[in-house]
């Protein structure tokens, strides 16, 4: 049961240093039993020691527990969230291509028939979705524009929700990989909310 | 345009903003909310404030370990497990959660007094019309204390004001530290401070000072206060009154003191 008292307590730990999360863990006769905090990044022990004197203001004889999350486990989070290419194959004879992504350990495998371009984005979405990601976007447009002799992708992508687009652009080796980062470029806000579809 | 699926959020917010009670806990009943609708086993909400920084909530107040995170990186917005939250609700959700930690923020601020942590005069004197009326509706007895360092200026003149600042932060602090849950302390002025003490009819009021004396002796700068009180409803029901009353004896005090 939370109260207004529990919840300032809450805020004022929010409010030290590093503090990202805090949780509330009440006894049988609802006394505040358990605080638990989650820190990031280097000065625990000034945190670990604020956090003890605001607790003891509230609940004297309440425990608090304190997880440390460094600075390079966010990093890894942030490095392990996103989503790579790891192989983008075109077959001349058929048109056919094949992208292949990985996320979050897993690998999700697009195909398309369209050829490089058009193609590209489009085994990119597949391969996205592939992935177990929502991605509720359909390919608008793809084109290749020359811009000071090098030829960028520009792909377009409308929201199947609210028809509103998203636009990416990118230069690579080819116009298929150019193709396949445009469209990982236009959804990358998107792809940025660590969320999965069930 | 507000989707459909979104109006609730819009009207708990109205709602909890007419009661003046947006906060930390709406953000947890729109997780339960959330769950309830969709089904959800897990929700994780994380947003970016200024003063707080980044800041995650879990479904059901539940803490969030190291190895959660490194699943759900701190990026702002909404995890959620099954993933059946459409995005322009999860966004919708995150935006909310956002204006509830910072309306909460708000709050605290305006009702806490900014160098002590304690409340303010202003939440003070609502507090104190608020126990009046329940001693006067209801007979319920408490103490109204008030407090005024002694020689606080000579602190300042001697120390200089960051050190009378530091005075004043470890004097709140023994406030805190002395009252008990449910009772509130408060900084009414430079130098003065008040404690309302819940049912409490006086003999408590000096079980309570001598728990403020002990705790401002381990100050490092040692600070003398004198005291008034002032006990309803047996002095009066009167929020104004009872501040005199106290006042006076806080007074009478420093005079004999003084002679």
């Amino acid at each position: 049961m939370t109260t207004r008292t529990d919840e300032d307590l809450e805020l004022e730990l929010r409010s030290l240093p590093g503090v990202l999360s805090v949780s509330i863990t009440y006894g049988a006769h609802d006394e505040v039993e358990v605080v638990t905090l989650l820190v990031i990044g280097s000065d625990f022990e000034s945190t670990r020691s604020e956090a003890h004197l605001i607790l003891s203001l509230y609940y004297a004889d309440a425990a608090l527990v304190i997880e440390e999350a460094n600075d390079a486990l966010i990093q890894m989070s942030r490095d392990h969230s996103r989503v790579a290419i790891v192989d983008a194959q075109f077959e001349h004879a058929t048109g056919a291509v094949r992208v292949q992504l990985q996320y979050n350990g897993r690998t999700g495998i697009g195909h398309s028939g369209s050829g490089p371009l058009i193609g590209g984005a489009d085994a990119t979405l597949a391969a996205l979705r592939e992935l177990g990601l929502e991605v509720p976007f359909s390919l608008l447009s793809v084109n290749s524009v020359s811009l000071m002799n090098r030829w960028p992708v520009i792909v377009t992508l409308r929201s199947t929700r609210n028809e509103s687009d998203r636009m990416g652009i990118a230069l690579a080796e080819g116009e298929l990989l150019s193709s396949v980062k445009s469209t990982l470029n236009a959804l990358n806000r998107f792809l940025a909310t660590p969320v999965r579809a069930s | 345009m507000l989707h459909s699926s979104e109006s609730w959020l819009f009207r708990s917010i109205i709602d909890e903003l007419s009661r003046d009670e947006l906060g930390i806990s709406f953000i947890y009943r729109v997780l339960d909310r959330l769950a309830d609708k969709y089904g959800l086993s897990d929700a994780v909400v994380t947003v970016v404030q200024e003063s707080c920084g980044t800041q995650a909530f879990r479904l059901g107040n539940r803490s969030i370990d190291a190895e959660l995170l490194s699943r759900i990186g701190t990026s702002p917005g909404l995890y959620c497990e099954p993933s059946s939250v459409h995005e322009d609700e999860r966004e919708a959700v995150r935006m909310a959660c956002q204006l509830a930690l910072s309306t909460h923020l708000a709050r605290f601020r305006a009702e806490r007094d900014w160098l002590t942590s304690i409340s303010n005069r202003r939440s003070f004197d609502a507090a104190l019309k608020v126990a009046a009326a329940r001693s006067a509706r209801y007979g319920w007895a408490f103490t109204l204390v008030v407090i005024d360092l002694n020689e606080f200026k000579s602190i300042n003149d001697r120390a200089g004001h960051e050190v009378g600042d530091d005075v004043l932060r470890q004097f709140g602090l023994a406030l805190r530290r002395s009252i008990r849950s449910g009772d509130t302390a408060a900084r009414i002025g430079g130098d003065e401070f008040a404690v309302i003490l819940n049912n409490a009819e006086g003999s408590e009021a000096s079980g309570f000072i001598e728990r403020v004396r002990a705790q401002t002796k381990a100050s490092d700068e040692v600070v003398d206060f004198t005291t008034g009180t002032a006990v309803s409803p047996r002095d009066s029901t009167d929020p104004k009154e009872l501040l005199r009353i106290a006042d006076a004896r806080l007074y009478e005090k420093r005079g004999i003191a003084l002679t």
